[in-house]
C-alpha cells in the first residue's frame, strides 16, 4: 500500500510535478534525518547530510527503476553520505584540519533544545562511537529503525548472516559499556 | 556474560522455538533470571527514548534546499565561463603561436643569398636589416656564422654595430655611415672582433 502511494508520487514527479516532489520529502525527511544524526553523531553534520540526500532524490529520482521499494531506496542514499561524511571527518580529525571535535557535542545550533533531551542524545552518540561501523550501521538500522534484517541487507549489501552477527556483537558491547556506567 | 548471549538472542527473535519455549520457561522460574533480563531491557530501551525537536526546523528544510539548489542552478553559467577560460586561453596561445612560425615572406635560402650577394653591399645590408626583423632569419645566421668569411663579416658589421661607445649611432637596423666612414683601423678592429664574439 505504502509503496504504491510512493510510486505514483515518483509518477507524478516525473511528469514534472514538484508538489509530487515535496510531499515524498515530508513523508521522509524526518526518517532521514535521524538516521544521519545517529550515524553521524551531531546536528550539524545531519544536516549536511539530510540536505544532500534530498538534492540526491531530486536529480535521480527520475531515474528510478522500481528494483527496490523508495524508503530502502532513500536509506541506501542516506547511509553513503552518512558514511562518507564520517570518513571525511576521520581524515580532518587525523590533520588536525577540524577545530573542534564535535562528536558527542551538541552545539548551540541543535534542534534539541531540552537539556535531558541533549544528555541523551550526547550518551547515546557516546556509546554508538565505540561501536565499529560496521556493527553501528546494523545497530542503527535493528534497534531504531527497527528494519528486518532482509530489508538491512537490502540497503547494506551485507549477508543476513554477517548483520545478524554484527548485531550481536554491538549490542554486547553496549550492554557492558551501560553496565560499567 | 551467557545470561547477556541468551537476552539478545531472544529480543532478536534468532533463537529456535525450542531454544525459546526453554528460555521463557527459565524466566517465569527464575526471579534472579526475570530481574536481570528486565534490566537489560531497560539499559537497551533507554537508548530509544523520544526526544522533543524544534519541528521548524523539518518546515523550512525543503525550502533552504530549494534555495540552494536555485542558487546552483543561477551559478551554473559563470562556472561554465570559468572553466571554458584556460581553454579560450590556451587557443589564442596556440594561435600566437603558430602565427610566429609562419614564414614572414623571407621563405629563401640564407646561406645562398649571402654567397651571392657578397659583394653587393646595398643588398646585404638590407638582407641583413631582414634578418634582424626575423627571428628565422636571425638564427639562421647564428647557426651559419662559422662559414662566414671576413668579407661577410665586413658586411655584417655595418649593421651588427652593437658596442655601448657606437649605440648611438645605430638607428633600428642603420648605421649612421658618415660615422663609419670616419673609424679609425683600431675601431674597425674593435668592432670586427666584437661581432665575432657576439652572439646573434
Amino acid at each position: 500500500m505504502e509503496n504504491n502511494l510512493d510510486n505514483d508520487l515518483i509518477l507524478e514527479f516525473v511528469k514534472g510535478s514538484e508538489l509530487a516532489f515535496n510531499k515524498l520529502v515530508r513523508k521522509y525527511q524526518k526518517m532521514i534525518y535521524w538516521h544521519a544524526r545517529r550515524m553521524v553523531g551531531n546536528h550539524l553534520d545531519a544536516d549536511e547530510v539530510t540536505q544532500q540526500v534530498i538534492i540526491v532524490i531530486y536529480e535521480k529520482l527520475k531515474n528510478f527503476k522500481f528494483n527496490s521499494s523508495l524508503k530502502t531506496w532513500i536509506y541506501k542514499i542516506t547511509q553513503t553520505r552518512s558514511l562518507n561524511l564520517i570518513k571525511r571527518r576521520k581524515i580532518k580529525n587525523f590533520l588536525n584540519l577540524n577545530d573542534t571535535k564535535v562528536l558527542g557535542i551538541s552545539d548551540h545550533q541543535d534542534i534539541v533544545s531540552n537539556y535531558d533531551d541533549i544528555e541523551k542524545l550526547n550518551r547515546l552518540n557516546i556509546v554508538l562511537d565505540t561501536l565499529p561501523i560496521k556493527q553501528r550501521e546494523v545497530f542503527v538500522f535493528r534497534h531504531f529503525e527497527e528494519l528486518s534484517y532482509s530489508e538491512i541487507s537490502e540497503i547494506t549489501g551485507k549477508s543476513i548472516g554477517g548483520l545478524k552477527a554484527n548485531y550481536f556483537h554491538a549490542s554486547k558491547k553496549i550492554m557492558e559499556i551501560m553496565k560499567n556506567e | 556474560m551467557n545470561n547477556i548471549k541468551l537476552f539478545i538472542k531472544y529480543e532478536d527473535d534468532i533463537l529456535s522455538k525450542e531454544e525459546k519455549a526453554k528460555f521463557e520457561i527459565m524466566l517465569e522460574e527464575s526471579n534472579d533470571l526475570q530481574k536481570e533480563y528486565n534490566l537489560y531491557k531497560e539499559r537497551l530501551g533507554s537508548l530509544s527514548t523520544n526526544i522533543d525537536v524544534d519541528e521548524q526546523y523539518f518546515v523550512n528544510l525543503l525550502p533552504n534546499v530549494r534555495s540552494g539548489m536555485d542558487k546552483q542552478k543561477s551559478f551554473q553559467p559563470s562556472k561554465k565561463i570559468v572553466y571554458a577560460f584556460p581553454v579560450v586561453l590556451l587557443a589564442i596561445f596556440l594561435t600566437f603561436q603558430l602565427g610566429n612560425n609562419k614564414s614572414n615572406g623571407f621563405d629563401y635560402n640564407f646561406n645562398e643569398l649571402i654567397s651571392e650577394f657578397s659583394n653587393e653591399e646595398d643588398v646585404m645590408n638590407e638582407l641583413f636589416a631582414d634578418a634582424l626583423s626575423s627571428e628565422d632569419l636571425y638564427y639562421s645566421i647564428e647557426n651559419n656564422f662559422e662559414e662566414y668569411g671576413d668579407e661577410d663579416l665586413d658586411n655584417l658589421m655595418n649593421t651588427e654595430i652593437q658596442n655601448e661607445n657606437l649605440e648611438a649611432y645605430i638607428y633600428e637596423d642603420t648605421v649612421d655611415e658618415d660615422f663609419v666612414q670616419n673609424f679609425s683601423d683600431d675601431q674597425f678592429d674593435e668592432v670586427y672582433t666584437l661581432l665575432l664574439n657576439k652572439k646573434f
